[in-house]
């Protein structure tokens, strides 16, 4: 037994472990978005093989000895094939042309098959296990648990020490040893019941021979082609460019890139005179992170000045200044090159910090993310800045889906906060058409200034905007006359016009940049008026400021006004306004689809007639639900706690399969009446309401906590729902086996189906309408399971 | 018998590619009216150029059957090639005339080079992706081109030898403008540049060189019109 324990520990080790290394696969190759695909995926299979072990139960288990070897085998052998796989010409898909294709959509729903296989394969053996030996349930979950606690923390010592095409060999060659290890248990039977394959001389040979071609693999892992329209691949085709460093990290996968046609500018004055140096890039996850040096560069070139992010220290003589997400520093260099004495920046990613530190001389540079550090107490800064918001041309809404927690209300204000008397804040943003990015910058300042209780914004508020960026400056005091004139002063001498700036008029806001759609100075000065709620209302795109609630600051669909810029821009170019949510659609959709068809629709086969389907169908619609929208929305909440998404993912997958593995193992000890069902039940719904209401305070007070404890709290805050969270899907099934066994196969399914579609779901709902509200809708979820229990078992 | 044969072979392929190319001017004359002129599209020499550039020879063989279709079209590495009313507005925005002299950055498919060359004496134009640089300039010469001059390079730095242009395209956007290329730009001189992530051009950038000056007015190929609500 302690080997199929070893056995079941090791594959969820590599499952988990290969589960987290694909949503990073999946973000160099396309983006971010498919993260929750991949959650999905993996609930389809595990539904999809409690489908199969219900509708062939019995033969499974005859030959299961026999069988289990070799489930766990092709589990092992398709991680790595389905990443092969997927790149190759006939699967590859491309985000981008998703829209522009049709055959892009069959070719997404492809890969949704091929990475489904695994997940697949691991369920079947695991639950072929825990329906065999049932009375080691106990042992048997506990191995299960562990290893795929364990496999979160694998995954991120693999992503510091492997790239990110051979984690899969590795996972892989785990499950192929764990198969190995359940071997004698194929060779138990006796010899003339045998087949051949699974006679000790076989299985011996045969899986050892195939380490070798995994190890093989490893050494020659494929090719990682990532979409032709993301950064990395268009700098790739600048004369000379090759990629002279790379490095997996758990914040993204770092490629340091040089050619002698790659030069950094953006934004540049048509007043600069002189030339622009040629510099290298780092991207990350094969997306641009930022400009640098090459080591024998001059660093005294600063085409910084002739941007208008170099307002600020135009006006005032900073002493200490704070730039925030500092990517490469060419920010910091800026103002290295000003000599202004005490520089602060903070950049949380590691590798990134490793090189930024050729950019940022004597600066002090603190490797955590923004707000952590804003968190803590600490010194006031005359001048705050933030990145640069959106991108050149627009990121055709691919970011639309990124949890923005720098650009969130609450974070302007924790900003503020940190500005010394006279201190300014700079943030410059892309400018874009429709507008979007600017507006919701200016209205994320306007409603910081109305709850710091400023009543008169416009004298605290100044932007200028030159033909691509606009830059606001927002100052804790009023600005001076002499400010003023510093701001017209510094718009003369570089073609720049001011948008912002007390006794501003009309003409002088196109002095140089002039504009067709004059509608951004009248929609400005509505957000900085009393007229705000109506500007936010009234416009087709979302510029509500994002939240803590809702950090979604670069979401700017709305679904009633896209049937208008179809109409304008052609069904096609409209999608590539908003293309991160359409994306989220399709694959709801689509993982909807192949819910009903490998889950629900095998599952007909049992359809003789049998009570208390009404109460099955509610109470683990309720169940697969519920789950699914807590683990989501705590996703995206610890993202700002722990810093980044992949601890976030981390933390939420292990600790929730971890505990509710234990709750579930508990709940064995409770009798599945349906008076203890329904106080389960009504305890999480409780629960889920408080945590809705209070999480977001909790986590944002303890985001300056070190980050050794943050984990430990994170553990907690997950880990009390997640406990109790485990407890009434055995009950139920239990219950179930008491009262109408013919509807546990329907119970599974429901509950795997719902999760599968609840994991795009809970996204959209993230989306439009906040975290408060999803964690809502999961305590209705577990609610519509506690009245469920209501039902007679008899209704149908 | 043979000869027969072979003649019988050779009208049919004739009659096959007459048809194929009265099929495609007449999509092209459709394309004007339906996409250009009731946008508004109204210079004539632009609107003669469009009706005459064979836009199906400029993309990629999986792309021909799309070549008229008021959309952008991928032409890979990265690149697009503009829906057909962009390249008109573009063209339409600096006025060309026979007797100029224009720069294009990015040569990408090289149909706005094209298009530009039915108009004025001389087009030069530079791009940066070698293997797409090689098409168009190979498709360019099959179409005829005489007076498209295509350098594959870096088109940071123009091409200071036949400087200065009446006009510039710059197709391949960047972050900053150049200097060498404003250098390169005759005092009252156009440079035009399309801004917009791949598959959409969501606004065109006029640059306006005047005495020493530099000014920029933003042009809306699509004007977006928020919804008036009465609430």
């Amino acid at each position: 037994m302690y080997r199929i324990l070893l056995s079941i520990g090791l594959l969820s080790l590599a499952m988990i472990a290969y589960q987290i290394s694909l949503m990073q696969y999946l973000s160099i190759v396309q983006w971010y978005h498919y993260a929750y695909m991949v959650i999905s995926i993996a609930l389809l299979g595990f539904g999809a093989a409690g489908t199969v072990i219900s509708l062939f139960r019995k033969s499974l288990l005859r030959h299961m000895n026999a069988l289990l070897p070799f489930l766990i085998f092709f589990s092992g052998l398709s991680m790595p094939l389905a990443i092969r796989v997927s790149g190759m010409p006939f699967a590859r898909f491309d985000t981008y042309l998703l829209f522009v294709e049709r055959r892009q959509l069959w070719q997404l729903l492809l890969n949704y098959i091929i990475f489904f296989i695994p997940f697949f394969f691991c369920a079947l053996a695991i639950g072929l296990v825990f329906v065999k030996y049932v009375r080691e349930i106990g042992k048997l979950y506990f191995a299960n648990l562990t290893g795929s606690g364990l496999g979160g923390l694998v995954a991120i010592v693999l992503f510091w020490t492997v790239s990110p095409a051979r984690i899969a060999y590795i996972t892989g060659g785990m499950a192929v040893i764990a198969a190995i290890l359940v071997i004698p248990a194929a060779t138990a039977l006796p010899k003339e019941k045998r087949a051949f394959y699974s006679s000790p001389r076989f299985l011996y040979t045969f899986f050892p021979l195939l380490l070798p071609l995994l190890f093989a693999g490893y050494y020659y892992p494929p090719e990682i082609i990532s979409s032709q329209y993301k950064s990395l691949n268009r700098t790739l085709l600048l004369p000379d460019a090759e990629i002279c460093w790379e490095r997996n990290s758990p914040h993204g996968w770092v490629q340091y890139v040089s050619s002698p046609a790659l030069r950094y500018a953006p934004g540049l004055s048509l007043a600069y005179p002189g030339d622009i140096p040629v510099v290298d890039a780092l991207f990350n996850n094969g997306e641009w992170y930022g400009a640098i040096f090459p080591e024998t560069a001059e660093k005294n070139t600063d085409v910084l000045a002739y941007t208008t992010s170099a307002i600020a220290s135009e006006i005032i003589s900073p002493e200490k200044v704070l730039v925030l997400n500092a990517g490469t520093g060419m920010r910091v260099s800026h103002f290295l090159n000003l000599g202004i004495p005490s520089i602060d920046a903070t950049e949380s990613h590691p590798l990134i910090t490793s090189f930024a530190k050729r950019n940022m001389g004597y600066s002090r540079l603190f490797q955590q993310d923004p707000r952590s550090f804003l968190r803590k107490p600490g010194k006031q800064y005359d001048l705050i800045c933030l990145p640069y918001i959106g991108a050149f041309g627009g990121t055709a809404g691919l970011q639309a889906m990124q949890e923005e927690y720098l650009l969130t209300t609450e974070a302007f204000s924790l900003i503020y906060d940190r500005l010394s008397d006279h201190g300014i804040i700079e943030v410059t943003c892309w400018t874009d058409n429709p507008y979007r990015n600017p507006l919701k910058t200016a209205a994320s300042i306007a409603e910081m200034l109305s709850q710091k209780g400023i009543e008169t914004p416009l004298q605290q508020t100044v932007a200028v905007r030159s033909w691509n960026t606009i830059t606001f400056l927002v100052k804790k005091s009023p600005f001076t006359e002499a400010q003023q004139q510093s701001v017209r002063d510094f718009c003369e001498r570089l073609y720049f016009d001011p948008l912002l700036l007390p006794g501003i008029t009309e003409e002088e806001r196109t002095t140089y940049n002039d504009l067709e759609d004059k509608s951004l100075f009248s929609l400005t000065d509505s957000i900085f008026s009393r007229n705000r709620e109506a500007v936010y209302k009234n416009y087709d795109f979302h510029i509500r400021p994002a939240t803590d609630d809702q950090p979604y600051f670069s979401q700017f669909l709305r679904w009633k006004s896209f049937p208008q810029l179809q109409r304008l821009y052609g069904q096609q170019s409209a999608s590539f306004l908003e293309l991160g949510y359409l994306i989220v659609l399709v694959t709801f959709v689509q993982s909807a689809m192949l819910a009903i068809i490998f889950i629900v629709l095998p599952l007909f086969r049992f359809r003789k007639k049998s009570g208390g389907k009404l109460q099955t169908l509610f109470y683990f619609s309720g169940l697969g639900i519920g789950y699914m929208f807590v683990e989501i929305v705590l996703i995206q909440q610890f993202t700002l706690y722990l810093g980044h998404p992949v601890y976030a993912i981390t933390a939420v997958i292990g600790t929730m399969l971890l505990l509710s593995g234990t709750g579930s193992y508990l709940s064995s000890r409770l009798s599945p009446k349906p008076a203890v069902l329904r106080k389960v039940t009504l305890l999480i719904t409780v629960l889920l309401l408080l945590y809705g209401w209070f999480l977001t305070a909790i986590l944002q007070a303890g985001t300056g906590f070190p980050f050794f404890v943050k984990i430990f709290l994170a553990v907690i805050l997950i880990g009390i729902p997640a406990v109790i969270m485990g407890m009434p899907f055995p009950l139920g099934l239990r219950y179930l086996s008491q009262q109408e066994k013919a509807n546990i196969p329907w119970a599974w399914g429901i509950n795997s189906c719902m999760s599968v579609v609840s994991t795009a779901l809970a996204t959209i709902i993230a989306l439009e309408s906040g975290f408060i509200l999803l964690m809502i809708f999961a305590a209705l979820a577990y609610f519509i399971t506690f009245s469920s229990s209501f039902l007679k078992p008899d209704q149908s | 018998m043979k000869k027969a044969a072979t003649v019988l072979w050779c009208s049919l392929l004739f009659f096959l590619h007459s048809y194929a190319q009265d099929t495609y001017s007449e999509k092209r004359k459709q394309m004007v009216e339906s996409q250009l002129i009731t946008r508004g599209i109204k210079d004539k020499a632009t609107l003669n150029a469009m009706r005459t550039v064979e836009r199906h020879q400029l993309v990629p063989g999986t792309q021909t059957r799309y070549a008229y279709e008021d959309r952008p079209l991928p032409i890979g590495y990265g690149q697009t090639i503009s829906q057909p009313y962009i390249v008109a507005y573009m063209t339409e925005t600096i006025r060309p005339e026979a007797g100029m002299k224009i720069l294009e950055i990015g040569t990408g498919s090289g149909y706005q080079a094209a298009i530009l060359a039915e108009i004025v004496d001389r087009v030069y134009t530079v791009e940066i992706v070698d293997s797409l640089g090689r098409r168009a300039q190979k498709k360019l010469r099959d179409l005829g081109y005489k007076n498209i001059h295509v350098k594959l390079g870096d088109g940071y730095f123009g091409w200071e030898e036949h400087a200065p242009f009446d006009a510039i395209i710059v197709t391949a956007a960047t972050e900053y403008i150049p200097p060498p290329l404003m250098e390169q730009l005759k005092e009252d001189g156009k440079m035009v540049i399309p801004v917009g992530a791949p598959f959409t051009a969501q606004y065109l950038m006029l640059v306006k060189k005047k005495n020493g000056k530099i000014k920029t007015q933003k042009l809306l190929p699509v004007r977006f019109v928020p919804f008036t609500r009465s609430d």
